[in-house]
């Protein structure tokens, strides 16, 4: 449309200064209120039909643009307020020159009414319709976005028939092409007129998949486009009926646990950093379903969270670096906490959100302490800032703001108006830069049109000292005032909450006993007790007391023997004393080791009504109902462990849940655990298959370090048995040496430790020369090396213990026999976890780490013992 | 041929530092500044070809993550909020992610806005190239 460059420059009013600027330009936002009462026009322009469709056409367009302004009144009232009133502002400048007293007076009424709501502009576009159908019996349109409506509209069948494709397609049915052709041709053309680009570009890519998974995806992206439109519009889209914001979040809801689960193996690749822009690039993609699933829920934190991992890790991929420790451990707890969130939604329970504050708190303070400071939050409590200073300060502002409270400055909030006088903003600026006073920060303050600033700067000086410089720099306190003066209080610990209740809750979810803390200052003080001995110890030079000795006696030994008897005496004395505070202290730490395992944990059961109450909503959703049942719920494991467990099997029943007409009616799970492993046996009645879904959950637990083994049932059904090993328990072990390695074998596991006679090693021939050991007269059993055997160890060590398991055993030949010890297992972590016949390693007394043998995995190739007569003579 | 940027930022010093320090980016060329939302989105309707805007959050008339929410449907430029408010993992940040911006990065803020090519200039250009190869 041209612009009405004529009209402008015959019509421009007082406050236009150039023939360019047009009607329909909104005036800057520095430049000054048009005056009050522009002069009359010279003629009334309003008789001439040329001006009078000019004036149409600029009437349309700022009803178009008052009507687009209402739609996202509530988003920021105040810009839309200063938006619209710029907007009337300039029609009423416009119907003034043309003589339209009507247009004027109504466009007066809304600009001089103080009501900030919604409201007058509603009842303005209404007077404005009116208007129009009078003057140039335009007629009325839709009491809102009369422009925008259409958009939906058009969309709203297209839309679903392509949603039906899609459902099709999972099914088998592959769509029409002319078909789907023509409902995305549709969509673009409605996204074309209305220059939806985006819209546009995402329709486009769905003829072009060729899988029903490409297809969902091009299909999500689409609804993401379109929920950005709907966000813009959300009357006209409720208007039509279509809401693809709601479409979108339902979907991901329904699926967050398979989402949930792919962005946890993600983070996991992620870590390994082999294929970053891959890795991070599915990480964004993924967390935004997530968020799109919570805001379903109206899960606002996590919904929150889940984008401030998407731009904490997004930052990190444009450095091209992989997650740190403490950024992976966030969105790990995200991962986990909103699952258990969404357990508990699922359950049709209210779900606790404390947590994922929590996390958002650790997230909103990383970059402070991967940079070593202290954080945001911690300022802000310390100085007591008002909330608009919240959430605001960046790492230098902190990093001020700590070294201003270090050199003991006091605060001062001061506002200024400065932006339309230069010579007092120059003024204030130089005053900053001083060694006056210290620029922390600034927020912007928006006052109606104008831009103000409050400014957080530390001084030396005091309140009526800062007063004073400012009253310098502005003498009627009209642009410069300070607003408030704040005093830093004493640092408190970062993770102190400051209710007690949360205090008394935080305590009760880490598990801490009154008995542990005690437990804990008596190993912290008889470790200070050996460490003040070792240092009395360290400072003696027996040596030279000996020589003063001999030298007092006349290196006479029989005069010195006595003196001699009792600095040796002394000495041993306080050796022994230090070994018994050493056994003590060990005691206290093996029951403080004890008692923590114990606390993490968690019998079996309480599992089993979560993972009940899931497959049941499952297979309803799938409109097969599956009954289950458990049995070994009285068992304890890890509660990490018991997590992990818990994922794994619900991955396994949603695979099996979704085999639509042989999914099974009949799941039952059953649990067993010894030493080293928990075993975990998933039967059910289902069709016996091989899916993608189970090949995940392969890989879950092969990241434990377990193993899955799968058999189909007779008839029908399956029985999979997941077996992964114990971590974090408490185990007995001999410490052995092989090769100066130390291995931990488990007591329970021993039958006996020999030192056989040469006679008693035996070389089958008939078994590849394999090393057998006789343990007694009518028992052989198998030789198995923890370490590579070399020909020099051919006859070295003679030193062998029997280990049995599972009614079979074998004798393991080692080096030395270090001692007994209670040890914390530990999973084998990354490429220790392919390495053959260990459980987990343990960290020993003296700092030394050892591998803890499986004496299950060592006996399991090994024949029978009771049931190969071959072998008992 | 160098990637055509817009400013978007309400203080005049700021787009000046911007400015300045992009001038050091032979890959990149400003062709339109902007003093706050609305007026961006005015001009990107007469501006063709700009790939990458630059975007300030608080603004007057219409502030950034609301000019973000309306010109994500009209533009295929890239955006990338350029705010002192819009520290990692921040509120701020979260919600311009939200919104769909494609980058962002936290600019001093207060008095050391100066130090923009010290303190962020590294990183506003590794960013803007990542985004502008994307």
């Amino acid at each position: 449309m041209p612009r009405p460059i004529a009209l402008a420059a015959l019509l421009a009013g007082p406050c236009r200064t150039s023939s360019a600027v047009t009607f329909t330009d909104a005036p800057a936002a520095a430049e000054p209120k048009p005056a009050a009462a522009p002069p009359a026009p010279a003629r009334n322009l309003s008789a001439d039909p040329a001006y009078r469709d000019i004036f149409k056409g600029m009437a349309t367009e700022c009803t178009a643009k008052l009507t687009a302004i209402l739609a996202g009144f509530d988003t920021d009232p105040a810009a839309s307020l200063s938006r619209a009133r710029k907007e009337a502002d300039s029609l009423r400048h416009a119907a003034r020159q043309m003589g339209l007293d009507d247009w004027s007076e109504s466009l007066t009424t809304y600009l001089h009414s103080t009501d900030e709501q919604s409201e007058p502009l509603a009842a303005l576009l209404l007077s404005l319709a009116e208007l129009a159908e009078r003057s140039f019996g335009t007629p009325k349109p839709a009491p809102a976005q009369a422009k925008a409506q259409p958009f939906f509209d058009l969309v709203r069948e297209p839309l679903a028939d392509i949603a039906a494709f899609g459902t099709g397609f999972f099914c088998g049915e592959t769509p029409d092409p002319a078909a789907l052709a023509a409902r995305v041709e549709a969509i673009r053309a409605a996204a074309q007129a209305s220059r939806y680009v985006r819209v546009d570009e995402a329709a486009a890519r769905i003829p072009a998949t060729t899988t029903p998974q490409e297809y969902h995806a091009a299909e999500l992206r689409l609804y993401e486009e379109l929920a950005g439109v709907e966000a813009v519009m959300p009357d006209a889209a409720r208007a039509s009926g279509v809401s693809p914001r709601e479409m979108l979040q339902g979907w991901c809801a329904e699926h967050v646990f398979s989402t949930l689960s792919e962005l946890e193996a993600t983070l996991e690749r992620l870590k390994s950093g082999h294929d970053l822009d891959t890795d991070y690039l599915r990480f964004d993609r993924l967390m935004r379903l997530v968020h799109h699933a919570c805001g379903h829920h109206g899960i606002e934190t996590a919904g929150q969270l889940s984008m401030s991992l998407i731009d904490l890790f997004s930052r990190l991929h444009t450095r091209g670096q992989t997650p740190d420790a403490i950024l992976a451990h966030v969105a790990r707890g995200f991962i986990d906490t909103v699952e258990i969130v969404f357990d508990a939604i699922t359950q049709g329970q209210t779900p606790d959100t404390a947590s994922l504050e929590k996390l958002f708190e650790e997230a909103s303070n990383l970059c402070f302490v991967q940079d070593g400071l202290v954080t945001a939050s911690a300022i802000e409590r310390r100085l007591g800032l008002p909330r608009e200073f919240h959430r605001v300060l960046s790492p230098e502002s902190v990093r001020a703001a700590s070294e201003a409270i270090e050199d003991g400055l006091r605060f001062f909030i001061v506002r200024a108006d400065i932006n339309n006088d230069e010579s007092l903003a120059e003024a204030f600026i130089n005053w900053l830069s001083s060694d006056v006073a210290r620029s922390i920060t600034n927020v912007t303050v928006f006052q109606g049109e104008n831009t103000l600033f409050d400014f957080l700067l530390a001084s030396a000086l005091d309140e009526a000292g800062i007063s004073e410089s400012l009253a310098a720099l502005d003498p009627a306190a009209r642009n410069l005032r300070m607003t408030r003066m704040l005093v830093p209080t004493e640092a408190t610990p970062e993770t102190a909450p400051a209710d007690p209740d949360a205090a008394f809750a935080q305590g009760q979810q880490a598990g801490v006993s009154a008995e542990m803390v005690e437990q804990i200052g008596e190993i912290a003080a008889s470790q200070s007790m050996i460490s003040h001995m070792l240092a009395e110890l360290a400072e003696d030079d027996l040596f030279d007391s000996a020589e003063a000795i001999m030298r007092s006696a006349g290196h006479d030994w029989k005069r010195a023997r006595t003196q001699m008897r009792g600095l040796l005496t002394g000495y041993t004395t306080r050796i022994q004393e230090l070994a018994q505070l050493e056994t003590q202290l060990v005691g206290q730490i093996t029951r403080l080791q004890e008692e923590t395992v114990e606390i993490r944990s968690r019998r079996i059961e309480t599992i089993f009504r979560p993972l009940q109450a899931f497959i049941q909503t499952y297979s309803r959703r799938n409109r097969r109902e599956a009954t289950t049942s458990f049995a070994g719920g009285e068992l304890t494991l890890d509660l990490t462990l018991l997590e992990n467990l818990r994922r794994v099997l619900r991955n396994l029943a949603v695979a099996r849940l979704e085999l639509g007409p042989g999914a099974p009616r009949k799941i039952h799970i059953s649990f067993h655990r010894d030493e080293e492993r928990v075993l975990a046996v998933f039967e059910d009645d289902g069709t016996p298959a091989e899916t993608s879904a189970s090949d995940d959950v392969r890989t879950a637990v092969t990241r434990l370090g377990g193993t899955l083994r799968q058999v189909a049932l007779p008839g029908t059904g399956i029985r999979v048995h997941i077996s992964v090993p114990l971590a974090m328990v408490v185990l007995e072990g001999m410490v052995v040496g092989v090769d100066g390695v130390r291995y931990v074998v488990p007591v329970d596991a021993i039958r006996m430790i020999v030192q056989p006679e040469p006679d008693r090693r035996i070389r089958v021939s008939a078994a590849e020369g394999r090393e057998m050991l006789r343990i007694a007269e009518n028992e052989i059993v198998t030789v198995r090396n923890l370490s590579r055997p070399r020909a020099e160890d051919a006859g070295r060590r003679n030193v062998y213990v029997v280990l049995g398991a599972q009614g079979r055993s074998v004798a393991v030949p080692v080096d030395e026999l270090v001692g007994q010890q209670l040890v914390l297992l530990r999973p084998l972590k990354g490429v220790l976890t392919g390495l053959p016949n260990l459980t987990g390693i343990a960290l020993l007394a003296g700092g030394d780490v050892g591998m803890v043998v499986s004496a299950n995995m060592l006996c399991a190739t090994q024949p029978n013992h009771a049931g190969n007569p071959s072998l008992r003579m | 041929m160098p990637f055509n940027v817009m400013i978007v930022d309400d203080a005049a010093m700021m787009r000046l530092y911007i400015a300045s320090f992009i001038k050091t980016l032979p890959d990149f060329k400003v062709i339109a500044q902007a003093a706050n939302g609305q007026e961006a989105l005015d001009k990107l309707s007469t501006v063709a070809d700009v790939d990458l805007i630059l975007l300030d959050i608080e603004m007057p008339v219409m502030d950034g993550l609301e000019f973000l929410r309306h010109a994500k449907l009209k533009t295929r430029a890239k955006i990338c909020m350029l705010s002192s408010v819009a520290v990692s993992g921040s509120a701020h940040a979260a919600k311009a992610r939200e919104l769909g911006a494609d980058g962002v990065v936290a600019k001093p803020s207060g008095t050391v806005s100066h130090d923009l090519m010290e303190k962020t200039g590294d990183e506003l250009a590794r960013t803007m190239r990542t985004l502008c190869a994307a």
